[in-house]
């Protein structure tokens, strides 16, 4: 923005524009996001976004790396939903290949899923009530996080960036322990915690004077601007993919997709809260349904014999060397998949040239593309309502900057 | 010798000679035991060693944190400050927003070449005394990110006091790698009055 | 779907190189001159509302010419994808005029890949630093380079 451009204040003063550089280390930023405000007192005029201050390469890396060696390189990406991210990445593969996934996996996938959105959640919620000052909204999330993180431990053995998800499956079966401990925790979480939670903060009078008619996008925004997921639904976008292109198993689930017409970030707030009812509610209903039978698929070429054999026979030892050290190459082609992910459309395109590693590999950062709204919705706040913004975006840099 | 009058030259020297005496009729067992007792009971310091060790204790367990997060790793160190783990049992719950009034950055996360410049500028900003934590692997070695866009380790850019591995740590390590820089602390020697060259 | 690819071939001749659907995925690819009218017509007349993804990717020494440019459209009101493919030199037009969105990918995208694109008002470094040697996705590009540290501070 050009130094000479003057305001009139309403006394008929005239001022200059400020400029302010707000982050990279900000506690209110998420990480390591830089914004910079152009400001007239406190009135934003123009905001520009640089993020990239994570930016590890993990399109470069990916080239060099067998497809089982990228899986690890997603759960790094979103890491509040780091399973979402395999998902995601799997599914890209396992289309490339041709495979079929077992029901059960599906099941798994589907459960973990929807688990990993509340997980989600929990952190935007978090962190979203602590940037505007609601301290003790912050150890509520927290406490039911910790539950979720115990959970994925039993399970996957790591509280976070679990690399669970196999090409062709998952990497183990759910065990007695974890389901029993999930079950108690969705009773729980829906009954009594999801209450806690709206109770901090669905009808505070602070917190809405903070984020009703802040931060405002039309339905023409969001689809000029790319935007998906709760902030889509949020302006009454009513697209939700897994009721829309249904994969795995949502097809066989009964769940309702809020949508809300007003566009601010109470708006998407209240997306959010019922998103994580319609996950827990899922999630039960996965447990339910839940088939017998494989976790993974049976395809020697691609899937290593389990670990108990390895040992017995030479063949299964050769074998699972071949694809651990080689890896196992993909057909040529090129496959676009996305899933809703917590924060929007997450997707991986993949380019095959018919070798073990792929040729190239992007990936469709929802949060990197939503964080363009942000410099349409600051113009006209409050600097204030900037904090706001941040938090309701739910940026999560890892996946901004890649 | 009289209380409240100082000694003179005279019944000092007859003072030590006494004690002499005293020390030529010990047993080398008797002489052992004094030592022993002496050392178990009175403890021989200097103002200069007492008060590095009482500044030392006080620096040790009252670091104040930045609050600054890269990547995953930041997530884990909030969890530390969340309710299970709680920082504050051991004293190092007030994590500052601005780098003047921190005293330990833990750097959570990757460490990127574009981020870099400004961790350094952070580090700078910082009063002495001051420490640093480099919490998972990334910021450690580089980690699983060898690529053209990351630092290989913060220790290029700043140095580090206690590495805490893992991808990410559990927060009982990064608890683990606070109490060892407070460890750390505790021996420190010099650095006692800051503001002096 | 194949009435608008139809449509299309109709439409613009000569400028469509081909179209197929391979694993239920419709790609269209065109020359680079007739890209952004074919963008505004998808946009317009086809119902893709919004650009889902923009990127590159670089065939050296496997294809010529040596970048192409791909486009992930989806219409929400049809509940369609659609790939839009664009071979090109190093320099496409910008569709920054046709969805505002496309302004960061672009950006990205010149930025990983040295595609200009023209028509775009700011194609300036977004995810790297200013001055930053190369252009990392090419394939010439090695993934462990030296590169040595921004010294803006």
């Amino acid at each position: 923005m050009e130094k000479e451009i003057l305001f009139r204040d309403s006394a008929g003063v005239e001022t200059d524009v400020i400029e302010l550089n707000m982050g990279p280390q900000h506690p209110a930023t998420h990480g390591v996001l830089r914004i910079k405000l152009w400001l007239d007192g406190e009135t934003v005029v123009k905001a520009r976004i640089t993020p990239g201050y994570l930016h590890r390469g993990t399109e470069k890396i990916a080239e060099q790396k067998t497809y089982h060696q990228v899986i690890p390189y997603t759960d790094r990406l979103d890491y509040l939903a780091p399973l979402t991210n395999n998902l995601a990445y799997v599914m890209a593969v396992e289309k490339l290949l041709g495979l079929e996934v077992p029901e059960r996996a599906k099941y798994i996938r589907t459960l973990l899923a929807e688990l990993t959105r509340i997980e989600s959640h929990l952190v935007w919620y978090a962190s979203h009530g602590m940037d505007l000052g609601a301290w003790t909204a912050w150890f509520y999330a927290f406490r039911e996080r910790e539950k979720i993180y115990d959970l994925l431990e039993i399970l996957t053995g790591q509280r976070m960036n679990n690399t669970f998800m196999r090409i062709g499956g998952v990497a183990a079966d759910l065990n007695h322990e974890f389901i029993v401990g999930l079950t108690d925790f969705l009773a729980n979480f829906r009954t009594k915690a999801l209450q806690e939670l709206h109770t901090m903060l669905t009808d505070n009078i602070i917190w809405k004077k903070r984020t009703q008619g802040v931060g405002i996008l039309t339905r023409d925004d969001v689809l000029a601007l790319s935007a998906t997921g709760p902030v889509a639904r949020g302006s009454g976008l009513d697209h939700d993919m897994r009721r829309d292109e249904p994969y795995l198993v949502y097809d066989r689930l009964n769940f309702r997709v809020p949508v809300y017409t007003e566009g601010d970030s109470y708006a998407r707030y209240l997306v959010r809260m019922e998103e994580m009812e319609e996950s827990a509610k899922m999630a039960e209903q996965c447990l339910a349904q839940l088939p017998k039978g494989p976790v993974i698929a049976d395809e020697a070429k691609v899937i290593p014999p389990p670990k108990d054999r390895v040992y017995d026979s030479i063949e299964n030892l050769i074998h699972h060397f071949k694809i651990v050290s080689e890896g196992f190459s993909v057909p040529e082609g090129e496959v676009y998949v996305s899933i809703e992910a917590p924060k929007g459309e997450l997707g991986f395109y993949i380019v095959s040239d018919g070798s073990q590693r792929p040729y190239r590999m992007h990936i469709r950062a929802s949060t990197f593309i939503n964080l363009q709204t942000l410099e349409k919705m600051a113009v006209g706040g409050l600097i204030a309502d900037v904090i706001t913004l941040i938090g309701t975006l739910d940026v999560v840099l890892g996946e901004v900057d890649r | 010798m009289e209380i409240g009058e100082r000694p003179t030259t005279e019944a000092r020297e007859r003072f030590l000679l006494e004690l002499d005496e005293i020390r030529l009729r010990l047993s080398p067992q008797e002489e052992e035991a004094i030592r022993r007792t002496l050392a178990q009971r009175v403890l021989f310091t200097t103002v200069e060693s007492m008060s590095q060790w009482i500044v030392n204790w006080a620096r040790g367990n009252s670091l104040f944190p930045l609050t600054f997060g890269l990547a995953c790793c930041a997530i884990e160190q909030m969890a530390t400050g969340g309710p299970r783990f709680d920082m504050a049992r051991f004293g190092y719950e007030v994590f500052r927003p601005s780098p003047r009034q921190s005293d330990l950055i833990v750097i959570a996360g990757t460490l990127t070449k574009k981020m870099a410049p400004v961790v350094r500028q952070l580090w700078e900003q910082m009063a002495q005394p001051k420490w640093a934590i480099a919490m998972g692997a990334c910021a450690s070695t580089g980690g699983m990110y060898n690529s053209f866009a990351v630092v290989q380790g913060a220790d290029w850019i700043i140095p580090i006091d206690v590495y805490v591995p893992g991808c990410p740590p559990r927060p009982e390590s990064l608890l683990y790698g606070f109490l060892k820089l407070a460890a750390k602390i505790r021996k420190e020697k010099g650095r006692l009055y800051p503001w002096i060259k | 779907m194949d009435e608008l690819i139809n449509a299309i071939r109709e439409r613009f001749g000569h400028a469509v190189l081909d179209s197929y659907t391979r694993l239920g995925e419709t790609t269209l690819i065109v020359k680079p001159e007739a890209l952004h009218d074919l963008m505004l017509y998808l946009r317009d007349s086809g119902g893709f509302e919004m650009l889902t993804d923009l990127t590159a990717v670089d065939w050296l020494g496997r294809r010529e010419p040596r970048f192409e440019v791909v486009y992930h459209l989806h219409s929400y009101s049809r509940n369609l994808r659609l790939r839009v493919k664009c071979p090109c030199e190093g320099s496409v037009n910008s569709v920054v005029d046709i969805w505002l969105g496309a302004g960061f990918m672009e950006r990205e995208t010149w930025e990983m890949f040295g595609i200009e694109f023209k028509g775009n008002p700011e194609l300036t470094h977004i995810l790297l630093w200013d001055g930053f040697p190369g252009w990392p996705l090419r394939k010439d590009f090695n993934w462990r380079e030296d590169v040595p540290l921004p010294d803006n501070r």
